[in-house]
């Protein structure tokens, strides 16, 4: 007994040395920084001269008095439904489409990668390009199709600006999507289809009684990271729109960002990104809650 | 066990480390006594060379200044030769650009300034340094730059240095906007110059946009300012047609906000209306867009700084054949005399917690007043010297490209907000989406322009 006691301790103590680097970095570049911007929620900073006031819920209070951050948070929310549910759509019809035998198909699938795998920003500007009103590719090849009578002024509209932001980012994220989906549907035993089509199930009862029941939780857990990680875009909204016009694309992140480093009002950008933060956790929680409770997710 | 053999490696270590250090000596003493003689021979001559060698290394001995900014981003050929002609005159210096983003510098300037890490010199805009002053991060230019260069400042410029009546910063080139035409455009559409009253202006901008399109079957747009949500550029662009319709953005005894005076009203009328007629725009579109639609000859005019001929020999391809596409003059006025415009500078600061204020110093005297940097600046760039001494030079007198520059100086104007530094963004975020509002969602001229004279007041305010 005492032997053993003797070699925990010797065990914990080189445990505690070789977690100790990692969590030394880990609490000066995350612990400390989510519990500074935590305290900066409550306080008035006096950004360049280190200067600062506790508020208490000032911050707070301002932020429901400000129309632009419902108006973000609204956006924020519509944003992130419309692009899980398309990426659902899209990415799904991709990875379907790349299942089938057709020529081509690695290529094909690498092919797909390349939005995924380029820079964002970089993802960004290609749209912004492609949507301007005098030189865009999109407005010229709708003129020429007749579908677009004259150029539409994509950034220049409330209604456009969302389409075109919701355009470029469903480009950038469904690779994603479309690749889980493919992995997804290798796992799926083939004798599932023998015994479906033999009970006469076309290629769309197979995929609504077969494929999408045995991918369930695949589904559910792409949806809830693709609608995380709307809550996370930025890059495409501030480079085409800058969350404009008048504020009809600024998602909760850009409004943050427009308070931060453009306002440099840090403990009002701190209090949104608290709110935003809690927002997302509980969101998190009742969804997962309510797939559990309702069975849709096995383990 | 363990330390045992730990202090055996020690012991082997240094032992060997002595007997290194022995053998070292041994061979050092042979060779001076075999160079023994001629040391002594030349003894004479080594001191004396060794004197020189000590001289040289002092003046070799160089402080590196650095200067921070974005200068190098767009300026990169003047850069190199400002930094030439300082190490020059002052091989003692060695000057280091950092190179900023300018949508970066000023949070950056503030972040250092909090630090204390800061830059040697600091290249800022006015606004910039008024904010730096506001926290107190800048050192008082009097004490440091030659009273005869100061004294070589007009008083407007010298004016506009001062944040709380201290010299902050010091201008080394002014650059006041004025309008430039599409000669090509503004000549199809039967004009011979540019417009010089509020009513030709109107005119020719619908004239243009009546040209419909270019060659290529794109839409020729009138006239069109930059700018989208958050950014600066469309109170800055906007701000000479509001002081040359007798507006402003807030009254200058008063420091109340009057943007929606009838003047301002009449204003935001008149691009409503051009913008509805779709000889306005388009709108919103980022500098370079809109930069770029001139150059392509689809934009009949736009406002821009003395940098565009530059931007344009560049963007156009054409080098300086471009030069003869656009026409330049002062912004129109109700009367026709030379209009207000939005005058823009580039200023120099030295930081407090600077590691060589005094070199700082040396640089920019050198920058704001020596008329090999100055006229070089000019000749690249086409920036105004802010002093009187090199405005007078000949280089500056005979371009009648400059002489616009000088008459729009002359003719006044200002920034819009400058009095409120660190309210800047806000300020002008608002401006821009209560424009944007007007133009794209048809909101109420009178309505709008009432809430955000309220919303401007309120963050003056805070």
């Amino acid at each position: 007994m005492k032997k053993s006691n003797g070699l925990y301790k010797k065990n914990t103590s080189f445990a505690l040395k070789i977690i100790l680097p990692a969590f030394l970095v880990i609490t000066i570049f995350m612990y400390y920084p989510i519990f500074n911007s935590i305290t900066m929620a409550f306080q008035k900073i006096y950004f360049g001269k280190g200067e600062f006031d506790w508020i208490g819920l000032k911050n707070f209070i301002n932020i429901f008095k400000d129309p632009y951050f419902f108006r973000s948070f609204s956006w924020t929310l519509i944003f992130g439904l419309i692009s899980t549910v398309l990426l659902l759509i899209v990415g799904m019809y991709f990875a379907l489409l790349l299942n089938r035998e057709i020529p081509f198909k690695n290529f094909f699938r690498g092919i797909l990668l390349i939005p995924w795998a380029i820079p964002w920003f970089v993802n960004a500007f290609l749209w912004l390009w492609l949507l301007d009103v005098q030189y865009g590719l999109i407005n010229h090849i709708l003129v020429i199709l007749k579908i677009l009578k004259e150029p539409i002024n994509w950034i220049g509209g409330s209604d456009t600006a969302k389409i075109a932001v919701i355009m470029a980012y469903i480009y950038r994220v469904f690779p994603f999507n479309t690749l889980v989906y493919l992995a997804s549907f290798q796992t799926i035993d083939k004798q599932l289809y023998e015994a479906a089509e033999i009970d006469g199930a076309g290629k769309l009862k197979q995929f609504f009684y077969v494929t999408l029941p045995q991918i369930k939780n695949i589904v559910i857990f792409t949806a809830l990271l693709n609608f995380i990680w709307s809550f996370q875009e930025f890059e495409t909204v501030w480079i085409i729109t800058k969350g404009g016009p008048v504020g009809a694309t600024s998602t909760l992140l850009v409004r943050l960002y427009d308070l931060g480093f453009q306002n440099r009002d840090f403990g009002a950008a701190a209090a949104n990104g608290l709110l935003w933060v809690i927002f997302l956790f509980l969101f998190s929680i009742i969804y997962l809650r309510v797939l559990f409770f309702r069975g849709d997710i096995d383990n | 066990m363990k330390k045992l053999f730990l202090c055996v490696i020690v012991v082997i270590f240094v032992v060997s480390l002595s007997f290194l250090g022995i053998g070292c000596k041994e061979e050092a003493a042979g060779t001076e006594e075999a160079a023994g003689e001629q040391v002594e021979e030349v003894g004479e001559q080594v001191e004396e060379a060794g004197e020189a060698e000590e001289s040289e290394e002092e003046v070799v001995e160089k402080v590196e200044v650095t200067v921070f900014g974005w200068l190098t981003s767009y300026a990169k050929p003047f850069a190199d030769e400002f930094k030439r002609l300082v190490e020059e005159k002052y091989p003692n210096i060695e000057l280091v650009f950092q190179e900023a983003a300018y949508e970066e510098t000023g949070t950056q300037y503030l972040l250092m300034a909090e630090s204390g890490d800061v830059p040697d010199v600091a290249y800022c805009e006015l606004i910039m340094a008024n904010e730096l002053a506001s926290v107190d991060a800048l050192e008082d230019l009097s004490e440091w730059i030659s009273a005869d260069i100061i004294a070589d400042l007009p008083g407007s410029v010298y004016d506009a240095c001062l944040y709380d009546g201290t010299l902050v910063s010091i201008m080394w080139d002014i650059s006041p906007y004025a309008l430039f035409t599409s000669s090509s455009l503004a000549t199809k559409a039967g004009y011979d110059g540019p417009p010089r009253t509020i009513d030709e202006f109107e005119e020719m901008v619908y004239a243009i946009a009546g040209l419909e399109t270019d060659e290529q079957g794109n839409k020729i747009w009138g006239f069109n300012i930059a700018g989208k949500d958050n950014e600066v550029h469309i109170p800055f662009l906007l701000s000479p047609f509001i002081y040359n319709f007798g507006g402003n953005f807030f009254d200058q005894e008063t420091g109340e906000a009057v943007i929606n005076s009838q003047e301002v009203i009449d204003v935001m009328t008149l691009f409503k209306k051009m913008y509805d007629d779709g000889v306005f725009g388009p709108v919103p579109v980022d500098r370079e867009g809109n930069r770029n639609l001139f150059a392509e000859g689809d934009l009949g005019m736009i406002g821009e700084g003395p940098w565009q001929r530059g931007i344009w020999r560049q963007i156009s391809g054409q080098d300086e054949a471009f030069d003869e596409e656009w026409w330049v003059d002062t912004y129109p006025t109700l009367d026709g005399s030379p209009g207000k415009s939005l005058l823009w500078s580039s200023n120099a600061a030295i930081m407090k917690g600077a590691k060589h204020p005094e070199e700082a110093a040396k640089v920019i005297e050198m920058w704001v007043s020596d008329p090999d940097v100055v006229l070089t600046y000019n000749t690249m760039h086409g920036g105004i010297p802010a002093v009187k001494s090199i405005q007078d030079d000949s280089q500056i007198q005979d371009d009648p490209y400059v002489s616009v520059f000088v008459d729009e100086i002359n003719a006044g104007g200002n920034l819009p907000f400058a009095p409120y530094a660190t309210k800047i963004t806000p300020l002008s975020s608002a401006f821009s989406k209560a424009f944007l509002d007007i133009l794209l969602n048809d909101a109420p001229i009178k309505e709008t322009l009432d809430n955000l004279n309220e919303q401007m007041d309120d963050i003056v305010a805070e």
